[in-house]
């Protein structure tokens, strides 16, 4: 079935593709994104069948499938449950790598947030308390919270 | 439901650039290799079933339209499987069910991906929510190092037993000449010193982006019995789906792959997986996953997968790998050097199957595992979404 090989010079086109989209957010991450922007307040969603809470708010319930609708308001302080330094740079990154992520189990919360951790990976522990650092000027973005900073003790 | 086997495979030496070969001639090569095996003709085949990661990943939009003439699809039916990093191993379930269904008797499944064509984590990070999520992503590795994180934590595991996975996984590459990763020499402390990607995982705790295509023969009962090539019988197929909302998921406790394990032993009767399983080929895209999924699929209990590296028992018997593996041989994991060792994403946990298949053929050369009965292959993908199950037997069940 195969043919004699063609003799050739390894050869590649070089080319790039960028396009625009506008991603329309929905219900749920649209009120928590214009939430932060005029509030500077985190809120999230209550399920109305197991009671669960989420944040970022779960349209659908990610334990009963039900469609969420009521928003309850939630500390911007938590606990640093996991985290992980960054160091492979990709586009829309909040910050020149190396930078750390990690997620936040936010006060009032069910459910794990991931976010900066503005910190370094060496200086941190799973259990540290965290806080929200505003940005003063909001768009109605995840990046309207800059990063969590450690909460110091005393 | 009817018997399916596996009656032909192939897929083309892996690396990290084939200069040589565009798309079309990889899976072009991948599936007259699987023909070739199976002893049919192009013609012969009824259905194919296309896979490839996702699209931005090599810049081409549908490319199994471009792949058409190359997968012999021209005048049948063809159909795009799309499961991100799954995918391979969904393409062969779906060829599978179309067997399994009555409605074909040859079906081929074929995948193929030129993942040297873009800086992949750019686009693996596109899987990530664009709304919220998406900025915090560096690709796979971030995600998988919280997991890697969690596990050593809640378990007491150590960067010693990421080390050992990784080091016993390239070794076996070593005997599987079409793995692309062949690192003569490799030893923990090469993987100690390796640079970190996203802590705790070193780049050689960390999976190749490779250039290759797979692709294999699903066959009803009927046209097997016809054929003089070696079967291996699909005795058990499970693929199950996770909520996409993955930030209130313990990462380290993989429910859909337990799932999906149980699902498939079921039909395939296996009741002691660590016993009744000869080889297994799981999908550890990073060394440390590979614990974990022996704990999803019940190869041991929660939190003791790193006592099957301690006592070597998931390590292929009589090679050396520079440290202690006393059970040696018990369920050998990965023989063909896994994911860290060869990863082309489309075609990655297709080559679980057609190395679990190659196993019960007697057709794995070098590093066959002798006497292999029953073989399974793990497929996992989509942001820790898709987990799939498939056992392979040298019987039918």
């Amino acid at each position: 079935m195969s043919t004699d090989k063609i003799s050739f010079e390894p050869k590649v086109l070089e080319g790039e593709i960028n396009i625009p989209y506008k991603w329309t957010t929905g219900p749920a991450a649209g009120k928590f994104l214009t939430t932060l922007r005029d509030e500077r307040k985190i809120i999230g969603l209550k399920c109305s069948s197991c009671g669960r809470v989420s944040v970022p708010p779960e349209e659908i319930c990610g334990k009963c499938r039900k469609r969420n609708s009521e928003f309850v308001d939630i500390s911007d302080e938590g606990e640093l449950v996991s985290f992980t330094e960054v160091r492979v740079p990709v586009f829309w990154q909040p910050a020149e790598p190396p930078f750390v992520i990690g997620f936040i189990k936010l006060d009032g919360a069910d459910t794990l947030l991931i976010h900066r951790i503005l910190a370094s990976a060496s200086s941190l522990k799973k259990g540290l308390r965290v806080k929200a650092r505003w940005k003063e000027e909001r768009e109605g973005h995840i990046l309207d919270i800059e990063g969590f900073e450690i909460i110091q003790e005393g | 439901m009817r018997r399916v086997a596996v009656v032909g495979t192939g897929y083309p030496k892996h690396k990290s650039r084939w200069e040589e070969e565009g798309l079309t001639g990889l899976v072009y090569l991948a599936a007259t290799e699987a023909l070739e095996d199976a002893g049919l003709e192009p013609a012969d085949i009824e259905a194919v079933v296309y896979g490839s990661s996702p699209e931005l990943l090599t810049g081409i939009n549908h490319p199994e339209k471009w792949c058409s003439e190359a997968s012999f699809s021209v005048g049948k039916p063809q159909f795009r499987i799309h499961t991100g990093g799954t995918v391979g191993a969904s393409t062969g379930i779906a060829a599978f069910y179309f067997v399994a269904s009555g409605m074909f008797d040859i079906v081929l499944a074929v995948t193929g991906d030129k993942n040297s064509e873009s800086p992949v984590q750019y686009g693996l990070s596109t899987v990530y929510d664009p709304i919220i999520g998406r900025q915090f992503a560096c690709g796979a590795p971030s995600a998988v190092a919280l997991q890697a994180l969690e596990y050593m934590y809640k378990f007491g595991a150590t960067e010693e037993h990421g080390a050992k996975i990784a080091v016993k996984n390239r070794i076996n590459a070593l005997r599987n000449p079409k793995a692309h990763l062949h690192i003569e020499g490799i030893n923990l402390e090469m993987v100690r010193n390796s640079p970190m990607i996203a802590s705790p995982i070193r780049l050689l705790d960390a999976c190749p982006a490779s250039d290759g295509a797979a692709a294999m023969i699903f066959v009803s009962e009927e046209v097997a019995k016809k054929l003089s090539a070696p079967k291996a019988w699909v005795n058990g197929v499970s693929a199950v789906t996770e909520g996409v909302m993955y930030v209130d998921r313990d990462m380290t406790d993989p429910i859909a792959l337990k799932k999906a394990a149980k699902t498939a032993y079921t039909q395939a009767g296996v009741t002691n997986p660590f016993k009744e399983i000869d080889v297994a080929e799981l999908y550890e895209a990073f060394s440390y996953q590979e614990m974990i999924w022996y704990e999803g699929l019940g190869f041991c209990e929660r939190g003791e997968g790193m006592k099957l590296i301690d006592e070597g028992s998931t390590f292929m018997k009589g090679i050396d790998y520079g440290f202690e593996t006393p059970r040696a041989g018990e369920l050998p994991v990965n023989p063909s050097g896994g994911v860290l060792s060869s990863n082309n994403i489309g075609s990655t946990a297709m080559i679980r199957q057609i190395e679990a298949s190659m196993q019960v053929r007697d057709k794995a050369g070098e590093h066959q595992v002798d006497g292999a009965r029953v073989a399974l292959a793990h497929g996992w993908g989509g942001g820790i979404q898709f987990h799939t199950v498939m056992i392979l037997g040298r019987e039918p069940a």
